[in-house]
């Protein structure tokens, strides 16, 4: 046995059980925390010092042109363009069907010239319609936030800064409806980025950079267009307003079929947060500073949460019960911190105590109040997605397998109406992907394979059917009498030798809430602020609170976690001077 | 002719979908899809394969070769189709039973596009075999060896002597180059089978194929594309009013 199968045997006995950790009610349930990708992006972009400057700035007084930065990181050189366009309000739609945006933009790789801005001019405009180079790293759009935009070039155009009630409100300018990587639209392959573009190395790190790149357009524009209305009068966006904003982003079922289709990546990212945690309760020790600093933390957890704005009845409800919860958690750990001997101790409280929104708080502030045993982890081991079928196993072997890693999926009555009453298909329009209620909606024929659950059982039912007289003793055998099976088989096996992986939830009960599987993939890109407009679509924050360009070079503190509005406002009206 | 240039990822997603439409839940598509790459991407043009067999065979949902087996080898029929729809249900028995220990040659009768093992096999050498096929077509031999590292060496012979009706039409499979050796072929074979190469492809020209077609992405014709997407497209659901609730809406 080597050294690190002995180290992942240890780790797999003191980490939560996947039962637990791959409820879908969890999952959804989850927070940024400090390895996610946005605050790996921010250590990387301000300790490697990324050099990111205008390289053309072509906006006229209405700030529609074009805008490309250069990005010198040590090992590469990239150019982010932006073309901002005219867009009637009236056709302003976060929805992926959308045809027409505020601005369209790409990260490319390499040197730039003029010929290869009006390729780009010709394609990035038309999104999906368009055909990009293979130096091209992602393409997106954005729209202006309707609530903010306006309201915040007004009051820089009259020589004011805007309110923190109304920041508090819209956290961001800009609104991303989709960010496009991987190889789409003959982009360049992700296996290139990986192996030929270090600085985004990891699983979604440039999409996060265009964003972060995003952000600091819509400073520039909005502070261009102020100044050309009002030269004398107008003033910029203060630095310390500019923390304190984002990126919107709309978020909706395109994202969960991702979770289900990818299991060795995800078990990657859910397996690194819960070795991080495990490590943590098992290998430290609580002191006065760790508990003062969990105190505060959680102080911070709770004015976050405060100033979360949703019309959302229930993430309001979830968002106060939280704080509520943590308010308790806070006077318990005050009275009760000196017989907090161990993080135990404190964990198993509060599995007791409170809910789970409660719990995996307090989990994402013992990450963070331990920064040397969370990035220890930081870098990624690269993981090759290949689910190949291992015929050789004995069909007495995949069935064992099936009853001890798949149980949740057997407990499942498929016979059952509501447990098989909903599907999931592609729209044509843009492939977006919808969920059908059996019976009623058109294309339950064309249904997407979600539902692993239902197949791991019809599988498993399968095999135990299997007449003795056919004689197959192996998967070789079986899948060559029931070859529907083999594509099933091929995951079993693959993921019967990872930890975590499988979401373990049923994706076509009628009750199901897509709308954890998108918070958790969110909450690994480090998203926050979490506003659901539907059970299958969210509007959310990216950025808020994260350093800004002209923050590079100087004293970083990787600090943003659980943002809060952090303005200085003295004065009465709530205007910032 | 002209091109559509597209990435490899992009061009994936493409041929699973296709394969989604014409192979059916019904069947692994997506191991028949990465064969399709594979092909395409080591110029042995799997998209004109396929869009061969979609223009030309009856769509079946049963591709599975006929398996007889005997005491000296194991011999599939495989019908005259193409092994890209079949291939892996043949080396999912080989490779269960080398593992096994049955050192059983496989044989395959009645097959296309032979090359289409290639991709198969090269998980054989996980599991520390080094699979070695043959076959003969239009008065020459091809061998293909995957070696150690899934190195690929491909080669193809001229065999002028030896007539037509010994050598056509089958494919011959074996776990490893002993095995080979130990086939008793027609003499005149084992003569000629490492003489008159008339073209190679080693290792590292599979691997220069693959790391152009990564920087700089895949050039498919225009028409395939389209016959491709069109296929492809078969899996989408028209929109109205309804659907879009299912969206969130």
């Amino acid at each position: 046995m080597t050294e690190n199968t002995k180290d992942q045997i240890t780790a797999h006995a003191i980490m939560r059980d996947p039962a637990t950790v791959m409820d879908l009610n969890r999952l959804g349930s989850l927070y940024p925390y400090k390895l996610s990708f946005m605050r790996k992006l921010a250590r990387r972009v301000m300790h490697e010092n990324w050099d990111i400057s205008t390289a053309l700035f072509n906006l006229d007084k209405e700030g529609y042109g074009e805008v490309v930065y250069e990005i010198q990181t040590p090992k590469n050189t990239y150019h982010f363009v932006v073309f901002a366009n005219y867009l009637d309000p009236e056709t302003r739609t976060d929805r992926v069907i959308a045809d027409k945006w505020d601005i369209t933009l790409t990260l490319r790789h390499g040197k730039f010239n003029k010929n290869e801005l009006s390729m780009l001019k010709r394609n990035v405009p038309l999104q999906e319609n368009g055909r990009m180079s293979s130096n091209s790293i992602v393409l997106s759009r954005a729209n202006k936030s309707s609530r903010n935009f306006q309201y915040i070039l007004d009051k820089l155009t009259s020589g004011q800064q805007p309110s923190k009630d109304k920041i508090s409100e819209v956290g961001y300018i800009y609104r991303t409806t989709a960010v496009y990587g991987s190889g789409k639209f003959g982009m360049a392959d992700w296996e290139k980025v990986r192996t030929l573009y270090e600085d985004f190395n990891e699983p979604f790190l440039a999409e996060m950079f265009s964003c972060f790149m995003i952000r600091q357009f819509s400073f520039d524009q909005i502070d261009h267009i102020a100044s050309l209305r009002a030269p004398k009068k107008s003033v910029k966006l203060k630095n310390s307003i500019k923390r304190n904003l984002g990126i919107g982003n709309a978020t909706g079922l395109g994202m969960a079929p991702f979770l289900i289709k990818h299991p060795l990546l995800i078990n990657n990212w859910i397996e690194k947060r819960e070795r991080v945690l495990a490590n943590i309760i098992y290998s430290t020790e609580p002191n006065n500073q760790k508990i003062k600093s969990v105190l505060s933390l959680t102080k911070r957890a709770i004015n976050h949460l405060q100033e979360i704005v949703t019309g959302n009845h229930q993430q309001n409800q979830i968002n106060e019960d939280a704080c509520k919860q943590l308010i308790l958690l806070m006077d318990w750990i005050s009275e009760n911190k000196k017989n907090i001997k161990d993080w135990e101790t404190l964990t198993n409280h509060i599995s007791k105590e409170y809910n789970i929104e409660s719990q995996e708080i307090l989990n994402t502030i013992l990450i963070e109040i331990h920064p040397n045993e969370a990035l220890a982890l930081e870098t990624s081991e690269y993981v090759e997605e290949k689910y190949e079928l291992r015929p050789e196993m004995t069909i007495d072997k995949l069935k064992k397998i099936i009853q001890e890693k798949y149980k949740w999926a057997l407990d499942y009555n498929f016979a059952a109406k509501d447990t098989d009453s909903v599907f999931w298909y592609r729209s044509e329009e843009k492939m977006e992907p919808r969920l059908g209620i059996r019976g009623i909606d058109d294309g339950d024929e064309k249904e997407m394979i979600l539902g692993i659950a239902k197949n791991v059982s019809q599988c498993y039912k399968a095999i135990r059917s299997l007449p003795s007289n056919l004689n197959i003793r192996t998967v070789a055998e079986f899948v060559f009498h029931e070859p529907k099976f083999r594509k099933i088989i091929r995951r079993i096996q693959t993921m019967s030798e990872t930890f975590y992986g499988e979401i373990q939830a049923n994706l076509l009960h009628k009750d199901v809430l897509p709308i954890h599987l998108l918070r958790c993939k969110l909450s690994f890109f480090g998203v926050g602020k979490f506003d659901p407009k539907s059970k299958l679509w969210v509007r959310n924050t990216m950025f808020q609170g994260a350093p800004i360009i002209e923050d590079i070079q100087s004293n970083y503190q990787d600090d943003w976690f659980f943002p809060v509005i952090d303005i200085h406002d003295s004065s009465e009206n709530h205007e910032i001077q | 002719m002209k091109f559509n240039r597209t990435s490899i990822n992009e061009l994936n997603a493409l041929v699973n979908r296709a394969c989604e439409v014409y192979l059916g839940i019904e069947n692994d598509f997506e191991e028949v899809a990465s064969k399709i790459i594979w092909l395409e991407v080591n110029d042995f043009g799997g998209i004109h394969r396929f869009i061969g067999l979609i223009s030309n065979e009856m769509r079946n949902l049963n591709n599975r070769p006929e398996l007889l087996d005997n005491k000296k080898e194991v011999i599939f029929n495989n019908n005259n189709k193409s092994l890209i729809l079949s291939s892996h249900f043949i080396t999912d028995i080989a490779l269960s039973n080398w593992y096994d220990d049955k050192r059983k040659n496989i044989k395959i009768i009645n097959a296309r596009d032979p090359e289409a093992l290639i991709p198969d096999l090269l998980k054989f050498t996980k599991y520390q075999f080094e699979p070695i096929f043959i076959w003969f077509s239009e008065k020459k031999l091809y061998k293909v060896h995957i070696r150690k590292n899934e190195d690929i060496l491909y080669s193809e012979h001229k065999i002028p002597s030896l007539s037509k009706n010994d050598l056509e039409n089958y494919i011959m499979l074996f776990s490893n180059q002993e095995d080979l050796e130990k086939y008793q072929f027609n003499p005149d074979f084992l003569e000629i089978k490492d003489k008159n190469i008339i073209q190679e492809i080693h290792p590292k020209n599979f691997l220069s194929k693959e790391n152009d077609k990564l920087m700089n992405g895949l050039y498919i014709d225009k028409e395939a594309f389209k016959t491709m997407s069109k296929l492809a497209d078969q899996v989408l659901v028209a929109s109205n009013e309804q659907s879009r609730q299912g969206a969130g809406e």
